[in-house]
C-alpha cells in the first residue's frame, strides 16, 4: 500500500463551473465543445461530458501524456439520464422499440470508454462503484495498479451527474419523496479528476492515500484504519467527515478515535460530500485554495469506512 | 510447455483455494463441471420477462438464487452472486482455509432488476415495491449483501466494466494480495438477467430466437444467460505453510483498452492482443507456455472474428480454443468469473471442454476450436481466459495447474 504523488487536478461541476446550491444542483451549461471535437463527443451521455472535461483539465494541469495513464472511474450511478430514458422506452414498448444508441451509454463504464477512445488510450481501464465511497475505492485501485507495476500513472476520476429534468420526471410520476430527498441531500452534480503516480511529477501537489474497509462496528474501525495507513494527526491536520457519507454520527466516532473534540472536526461543507465527487471535491478545495496542508477525510456508508489523507509536504 | 516456468517465477504467487458457480446449467460447481463434460443445450424461450419479442435465454431456476438473512440488501443479482460466493467460501473453508479478508464483486447491472420494478410501477401509477436504492438498486448492492451475509471484514469493492466486470474483479483481487492489502480475497461476480439487458442486446440485433454458435460460420449472434462465478484467491505461501494444496495457481492478468469504438472491437483485435501480451508478461510467460484458451467467444460476428485474429496473431492455430457461451450463454458481468471457474476445472480435470454449438469453424476465425469430447491437458498446463466488453475494455487472466510441482 503506497502513498501516491498528486500531479494534477481537474474538475467540472458545481463548485467549479457554477456555485454550489442549497438544494438539488445541476449544471446549466456543460462546456464540452471546448474540450472535445464534434465527432468525439457526438454520442456522449451527460456524465461522459463531465468526465471528459474534468479529465482534460487534470491532464493539462499535470502536463501528462494522456496515452500513458490508466483510467479509473468512480461513479455510483453511471449515466442515470440514459438509464431512465431506457427504462421508460422498455416500459412503453415492452422492449420492442428502444433506441439502440442508448445501449452503449447505459453500461456503467461508458464514460471511461468514451474517454479512452477520445484520448487514444490503450491502458487498463476500471470503473469502480461503491456507492458514496466510490472515489476513495477508486484511489485504492489506482494505488494497487501502480504498486504492482500494472500502470505507471493513473487518471482517477470520480463523480455523478444530476440532470435538471429529474425533478420534473419524479414529480410527473408522483415520486415526491424522492425529489424531496434529492433536494434535502443537497445532491450536487460534479466530477473531479486526479492524475497520480508513484514518483513526484513535474507538477507536485503533495501525496495522497486512501483506504476502505467493511468493519463490524464503524466506531471500532477508525483507529485501526488510521494505524494501518500510518496516519498520525498533527496540529495542522484538518480533520473532516463526509456530510453525505456518515455525517454528524460519524463525526463523534472520529472524535472518539482521534482524541479530538467533535467541534474540531468539520463536516465537508454544503453539497460537496453529497455528490459522488465528494471526497475528491474536498481534496481539490484543500489543494487549490490552500485551505490546509494536511487533510484527513473520513466517510462511512452501510458498514463500510473510507479514509483519504493528503499531505502537501512529506518533510515531517 | 516449458519446464523452466514455475509459479514462483510469477510475481503474484497466488493460489486458488475455492470456486463457486451458478448458471443455467445448475446451482453449483459439481453441476457446472458435469455440464462442461457432457454438455447439452439448456436455453429456453424467455418466460420470465414480459417482452414484445421472442428470445432464447439461459435462466437459473428460482431456487438457485440463494436467500440471505438480509432481505433489505437483496436483489436478483445479489442473490445469484451469493449462491456462488457462498459455495466458494464453503469449499475454501472445508479445505482448511480462513475466511476471506477482502471481497471484490464484478457486475454490470447490480440491482437494476429492483430499479426496473420500481420504475415500471411508478410509470403504471401503482404503488412501487419497498425499495432502498442505495442498498438494493445500485451497482454496489450485491457486494454489500455478500459482505454482510458472509461476514467479510476488509475492503469491499464493486467493479462495473460491463462484460469484463468479474474478470477485472479477479485481476484486481489478485493485486490486493500482491500489494499486501489482503491475504485471502473472494473475487468474481455475476449478473441476473433483467429487462434492460435483454432488450438492449435485442435492440443491437445481437440476440434473438436462435442459439449461439461461437466461431461457427453463419452464427446468429449471442445467447444471453445469467449466472455468477467466484474464486478464492490466497497468498500461496500461506496455503503451502498450512500444508494445504491449492486447486490451481493464478499467475497474472492483463488489462487493456481498445480506444476504438464503444461496442465493436477493432478488426485485428489489437486490444485483445495487448491484454493477452500483458497477461503473459505479468505471469512471466511466453506464448510457448500456453496450452489452451478459454475465449470470450460470444458468438457475434465482430467479436469472434476479432478475438480469433488476436489469438492467431499470438499463437497461430496450434491451441485448442473453447467458449463456454454455447453452454451457459453470455452471462455478462458474470462471464469472466464463470469462465475462470471453468478454467480451474479444466486444470483440475486435466482436459479441455468442448465449445458447445460449434460444429464447424468460420474461415474468418483462423483458430482451432476444441472438438466434441474435449482434449487432454497436462496437469501443469497454462490456460488463458479472455473477457472483452463494451467500452473496448479487455481483460485476460492466466491460470496454471498444479502438475508435479506444487
Amino acid at each position: 500500500m503506497i502513498r501516491l504523488h498528486l500531479h494534477g487536478i481537474g474538475s467540472c461541476g458545481l463548485g467549479t463551473d457554477q456555485p454550489y446550491t442549497d438544494g438539488f444542483g445541476a449544471l446549466e451549461n456543460i462546456p464540452i465543445k471546448e474540450y472535445a471535437k464534434a465527432n468525439v463527443r457526438r454520442r456522449f451521455g451527460r456524465l461522459a461530458k463531465l468526465v471528459y472535461i474534468a479529465a482534460a483539465r487534470a491532464i493539462e494541469d499535470a502536463g501528462a501524456d494522456p496515452g500513458e495513464l490508466a483510467i479509473i472511474l468512480a461513479t455510483a450511478m453511471g449515466e442515470t439520464t440514459v438509464s431512465v430514458d431506457l427504462l421508460r422506452q422498455i416500459h412503453d414498448t415492452k422492449g420492442a422499440l428502444i433506441r439502440p444508441s442508448l445501449v452503449p451509454n447505459s453500461v456503467h463504464n461508458s464514460p471511461a470508454g468514451y474517454l479512452g477512445i477520445g484520448l487514444g488510450n490503450h491502458q487498463p481501464s476500471v470503473t469502480i462503484s461503491q456507492g458514496w465511497l466510490s472515489a476513495e475505492s477508486a484511489l485504492v485501485t489506482a494505488a494497487d495498479l501502480i504498486q504492482t507495476g500494472t500502470a505507471n500513472r493513473a487518471l482517477v476520476i470520480a463523480g455523478d451527474e444530476a440532470n435538471p429534468s429529474w425533478m420534473e420526471q419524479l414529480e410527473e410520476v408522483r415520486a415526491l419523496e424522492w425529489s424531496a430527498a434529492l433536494a434535502q441531500q443537497r445532491f450536487q452534480e460534479g466530477v473531479v479528476a486526479l492524475v497520480v503516480g508513484s514518483q513526484p511529477g513535474t507538477r507536485e501537489l503533495g501525496t495522497v492515500i486512501a483506504d476502505t474497509r467493511r468493519v463490524e462496528r464503524p466506531a471500532d474501525g477508525i483507529g485501526p484504519l488510521l494505524e494501518r495507513n500510518q496516519i498520525e494527526l498533527n496540529p495542522t491536520t484538518a480533520v473532516r467527515v463526509r456530510e453525505g457519507a456518515g455525517g454528524s454520527g460519524l463525526r463523534s466516532m472520529v472524535a472518539a478515535a482521534t482524541g479530538l473534540s467533535p467541534e474540531q472536526i468539520a463536516l465537508d461543507g454544503p453539497g460537496r460530500g453529497t455528490a459522488q465527487a465528494g471526497a475528491f471535491a474536498v481534496l481539490a478545495e484543500c489543494v487549490m485554495q490552500n485551505e490546509c496542508d494536511d487533510l484527513l477525510l473520513v466517510g462511512s456508508e452501510v458498514d463500510e469506512l473510507a479514509l483519504l489523507n493528503w499531505r502537501r509536504r512529506e518533510n515531517r | 510447455m516449458s519446464d523452466t516456468v514455475t509459479p514462483s517465477a510469477s510475481p503474484y504467487r497466488i493460489g486458488i483455494t475455492g470456486i463457486g458457480a451458478v448458471s443455467a446449467v445448475g446451482p453449483d460447481v459439481p453441476a457446472f463441471g458435469e455440464a462442461l463434460k457432457t454438455p447439452g443445450r439448456v436455453f429456453v424461450p424467455n418466460n420470465r420477462f414480459d417482452l414484445d419479442f421472442e428470445v432464447v435465454v439461459g435462466l437459473a431456476r428460482p431456487d438457485w438464487f440463494a436467500p440471505s438473512d438480509h432481505p433489505e440488501l437483496e436483489s436478483p443479482t445479489g442473490n445469484l452472486c451469493l449462491a456462488a460466493a457462498g459455495e466458494c467460501v464453503t469449499q475454501a473453508r472445508r479445505r482448511g482455509g480462513a475466511p476471506p479478508d477482502g471481497l471484490i464483486v464484478g457486475t454490470s447491472t447490480g440491482g437494476q432488476s429492483c430499479s426496473e420494478a420500481v420504475m415500471f410501477s411508478l410509470l403504471d401509477g401503482t404503488p412501487p415495491p419497498e425499495y432502498d436504492y442505495k442498498a438494493q438498486g445500485c451497482i454496489a448492492g450485491p457486494s454489500r449483501l455478500l459482505a454482510r451475509q458472509l461476514e467479510i471484514v476488509g475492503p469491499v469493492h464493486t467493479v462495473s466494466t460491463a462484460c469484463t466486470s468479474s474478470a477485472n474483479a479477479i485481476a484486481l483481487g489478485a493485486m490486493w494480495i500482491r500489494s499486501g492489502r489482503c491475504r485471502r480475497v473472494l473475487a468474481g461476480g455475476g449478473d441476473a438477467l433483467c429487462h434492460t439487458t435483454i432488450t438492449s442486446f435485442h435492440a443491437l440485433e445481437l440476440t434473438g430466437s436462435k442459439m449461439c454458435t461461437p466461431f461457427a460460420p453463419d452464427r446468429p449472434g449471442l445467447t444471453l444467460g445469467e449466472g455468477a462465478g467466484f474464486l478464492m484467491l490466497e497468498r500461496l505461501d500461506d496455503v503451502l505453510a498450512d500444508g494445504r494444496k491449492p486447486l490451481a495457481h493464478f499467475l497474472g492478468a492483463g488489462m487493456s483498452s481498445d480506444a476504438h469504438h464503444m461496442t465493436a472491437p477493432p478488426k485485428d483485435g489489437n486490444g485483445a492482443v495487448l491484454a493477452m501480451e500483458r497477461a503473459l508478461e505479468a505471469a512471466g510467460l511466453t506464448t510457448e507456455d500456453v496450452a489452451h484458451i478459454n475465449a470470450h467467444g460470444t458468438g457475434t460476428r465482430l467479436n469472434d472474428d476479432a478475438e480469433a485474429r488476436a489469438i492467431h496473431h499470438l499463437f497461430g492455430d496450434r491451441l485448442p480454443v473453447t467458449s463456454c457461451k454455447g453452454l451457459i450463454g453470455h452471462t455478462l458481468g458474470g462471464a469472466g468469473g464463470l469462465e475462470a471457474v471453468a478454467t480451474v476445472l479444466s486444470l483440475v480435470e486435466g482436459r479441455t471442454f468442448e465449445s458447445l454449438g460449434t460444429t464447424s469453424i468460420d474461415a474468418e476465425c483462423p483458430i482451432a476450436v476444441v472438438p466434441p469430447g474435449g482434449t487432454t491437458l497436462e496437469g501443469a498446463s497454462v490456460i488463458l481466459s479472455n473477457s472483452f466488453a463494451f467500452g473496448g475494455n479487455n481483460c485476460t487472466l492466466v491460470f496454471r495447474g498444479l502438475g508435479k510441482n506444487r
